[in-house]
């Protein structure tokens, strides 16, 4: 299990992460949410020991992490970055060796994950000579090869297409029910809410919200009626009982209270006038995001 | 399981065997190799061709005047000239040979008929090979005896020569060569350096230093570039030297003018090979500091420039030192870094140096370097996550506590 413990972090006088504490089951996936600059990148690079944290500790399985450690980790950094002339099958190699893996062992294991994750390569182009999306792949491949324990990849997704988001969901729930941990961050909250067991929602370097999806869902989302009234009073939703306008319209938004049912909200409207349209609208992990990171939408 | 020691010699070898595969891969780094090699070996072979036609001269004889051509031949032997000679029995032929240059210069009967090729010194060597073998002549007429008169052609005795500037001609051509071996490989060196930097920028370029951080040290990571691309360069140069020896010995250059024996040719190599490798040391820790201040190829050249610098500084030691190699301002050079690598193999091949100068010079060598090293590491640590422009050195050593 991956555990951190009130991890802070400056850089010169700008505090970029505040008493960070999470964990991370053995097999299971967490989510890291919020929008640039929040502090993702700098709390992924505190977990895998890149950066130290000033104030608090992180561990795996108990102990610190250390070059033992950091051997049982698979990272895939956000500034993708391979060695261009080289060819695909010998960097992988060599970053199987250095994660302590012997070089005909890690040979092995390079043919196989170029041929797994479909690389289409000839056997002595370089890098530099694949397209972005085979690059890509190779850079899975090398956060792989080494059969990490814990995976931390930051924004995974991002530059592939539909098919390949696919296929990279799928290995990831792979590598999971093999008992690997896997943390991610990623703009793409749909992908998140669909694959992650956990999230974590960060808002200037602050966790605001963590826990299960349902459960944040749970807490976080907002009661909005969505009504048009007909007939009414400009002032109808003053002293409106449980409510707060949020967006005036044709169709205006009323944020509800908790205990105030939808069939009294309907009924106090029906006074004021003719109820032409009413709603209650759900909100995705899109929306709870957007709205505990304070981005407006 | 290895000891941590065993496992950072490991770490640092599979990245140097790396640095190394790679740039053997690299067609640049041939192609600029072998343009080197054929640079170096088209000068030696163009000088040799060049001494060749100053030493070596082609000269035409009267056949029927055998006097004067031993008295030529005698003289040029004395002076150091390489003849081959040509006899006549017609004025018309030997215009014809000099014309078409087949000859440079001729003497018949009392006549010598120069060309193009006829340099001062060749008429003056055959006007005292006329005159010698006229005096015999003259002196046989005179009804001496042979031994008589071959003892006036030789003229008066002359006095010997006692030298007391300290310096034989032995221990001159070894100041010469150390001076020249020394300063070519400082050039090369140069060249190396550049190789170096652009290699210890390679992992920040192409943004790989993230990944590379979660299996090494930034420590291990340079000093495995360092072994690696030093090994790559020493090779090159031992490549190039090996070539250019070849091609030196195989004309004729390396062997022709000088009097340095086997033993003293093995002695200045060895000494010009030990100091330049320790000075190899330092001067690429140095050049990898530069390279650790810049973030993108781009950038190499300005931070180059203070490395480059302070190379030529240490290489200006070489003129005090091979004018003056016994003076104390020397003595003091052969000692100090970055200074030491240059002078001591100059001031060695001619002053006899007790042991424990050598000793210091090479101690505070060995220190400089460490501490370049150390000081290097926590400036590639410090600048690794910068991914744009030209970093400060205070910076960079700030971040490294981060």
């Amino acid at each position: 299990m991956l555990a951190i413990s009130n991890a802070s972090k400056s850089f010169g006088s700008k505090k970029v992460l505040h008493d960070l504490s999470l964990n991370v089951e053995k097999g299971s996936i967490f989510g890291f949410c919020g929008a640039n600059g929040q502090g993702k990148t700098t709390a992924m690079r505190i977990m895998i020991g890149i950066l130290k944290p000033d104030s608090g500790t992180v561990r795996w399985n108990g102990a610190s992490i250390g070059r033992k450690e950091l051997r049982r980790i698979g990272y895939m950094p956000e500034e993708r970055g391979l060695y261009p002339k080289m060819t695909p099958k010998r960097q992988l190699a060599y970053f199987g060796v250095l994660s302590g893996v012997n070089r005909r062992e890690a040979e092995e294991r390079a043919e196989y994950w170029l041929e797994r994750l479909a690389v289409k390569l000839n056997p002595n182009d370089s890098l530099e000579n694949l397209s972005l999306g085979n690059q890509q792949r190779v850079q899975l491949a090398s956060t792989l090869l080494h059969e990490p324990d814990l995976l931390v990849l930051d924004e995974p997704f991002s530059g592939l297409d539909p098919v390949a988001v696919n296929a990279l969901s799928e290995l990831l729930v792979e590598q999971a029910r093999k008992g690997v941990s896997i943390v991610l961050s990623s703009h793409q909250l749909e992908l998140v809410e669909n694959l992650c067991d956990s999230v974590g929602v960060l808002k200037d370097g602050r966790l605001v919200a963590e826990g299960p999806v349902s459960e944040i869902k749970k807490q976080s989302i907002k009661r909005i009626a969505k009504v048009k009234l007909s007939g009414a009073s400009d002032s109808w939703h003053v002293d409106l009982p449980g409510t707060r306008l949020v967006e005036r319209g044709e169709i205006s938004s009323l944020h509800v209270d908790e205990g105030i049912p939808p069939e009294e909200l309907l009924k106090n409207l029906m006074e004021r006038g003719t109820v032409e349209h009413f709603s209650w609208n759900h909100q995705n992990l899109s929306e709870v995001f957007l709205d505990l990171a304070g981005v407006e939408s | 399981m290895p000891s941590p020691a065993g496992e950072n010699i490991r770490t640092v070898w599979i990245i140097a065997e790396r640095e190394i595969r790679e740039k053997f891969k690299d067609r640049n780094f041939i192609a600029s190799t072998g343009l080197i090699v054929f640079l170096i070996s088209a000068m030696i072979l163009i000088t040799s061709f060049a001494l060749d036609r100053d030493t070596e001269y082609t000269v035409g004889f009267d056949a029927s005047d055998a006097a004067v051509r031993t008295a030529v031949e005698q003289q040029a032997e004395t002076l150091d000239f390489v003849l081959q000679t040509e006899k006549f029995t017609t004025l018309d032929a030997v215009e014809e040979a000099i014309r078409s240059e087949r000859v440079d210069i001729a003497i018949f009967g009392d006549m010598i008929i120069t060309g193009d090729n006829s340099t001062p010194e060749l008429q003056a060597l055959l006007e005292s090979g006329y005159q010698a073998a006229a005096s015999i002549d003259l002196l046989a007429s005179a009804e001496l005896s042979d031994e008589q008169a071959m003892i006036i052609a030789q003229g008066p005795p002359q006095p010997e020569r006692s030298d007391l500037s300290g310096m034989d001609s032995t221990t001159h051509s070894m100041l010469v060569y150390t001076m020249f071996g020394t300063a070519i490989l400082y050039g090369l060196l140069a060249l190396m350096g550049q190789y170096i930097s652009q290699g210890v920028v390679e992992e920040k370029a192409s943004r790989v230093f993230e990944l590379l951080l979660t299996k090494v040290k930034a420590w291990q990571l340079l000093a495995g570039k360092l072994v690696g691309l030093g090994l790559v360069g020493l090779s090159q140069i031992l490549l190039i030297l090996l070539a250019s020896g070849g091609v030196a010995l195989y004309s004729g250059l390396l062997t022709s003018g000088t009097d340095l024996g086997l033993t003293d040719m093995l002695a200045l190599v060895l000494n010009i090979t030990i100091w330049f490798v320790c000075g190899y040391v330092f001067f690429s820790a140095l050049f990898a500091i530069a390279g650790s201040l810049a973030a993108r190829q781009e950038d190499l050249q300005s931070v180059q420039t203070p490395a480059i610098m302070i190379l030529a500084i240490s290489v200006s030691s070489l003129l005090p030192a091979a004018s003056s190699p016994e003076g104390e301002f020397t003595r003091f050079l052969s000692i100090i870094p970055p200074f030491s690598p240059a002078a001591m193999p100059i001031r060695s091949a001619v002053v006899d140096i007790s042991w424990w100068e050598y000793s210091i010079s090479f101690l505070l060598l060995a220190v400089g370097t460490v501490l370049m090293i150390s000081f290097g590491g926590r400036i590639y640590k410090g600048s690794m996550m910068r991914v744009g422009g030209i970093m400060k050195i205070r910076d960079a050593l700030s971040r490294d506590k981060e």
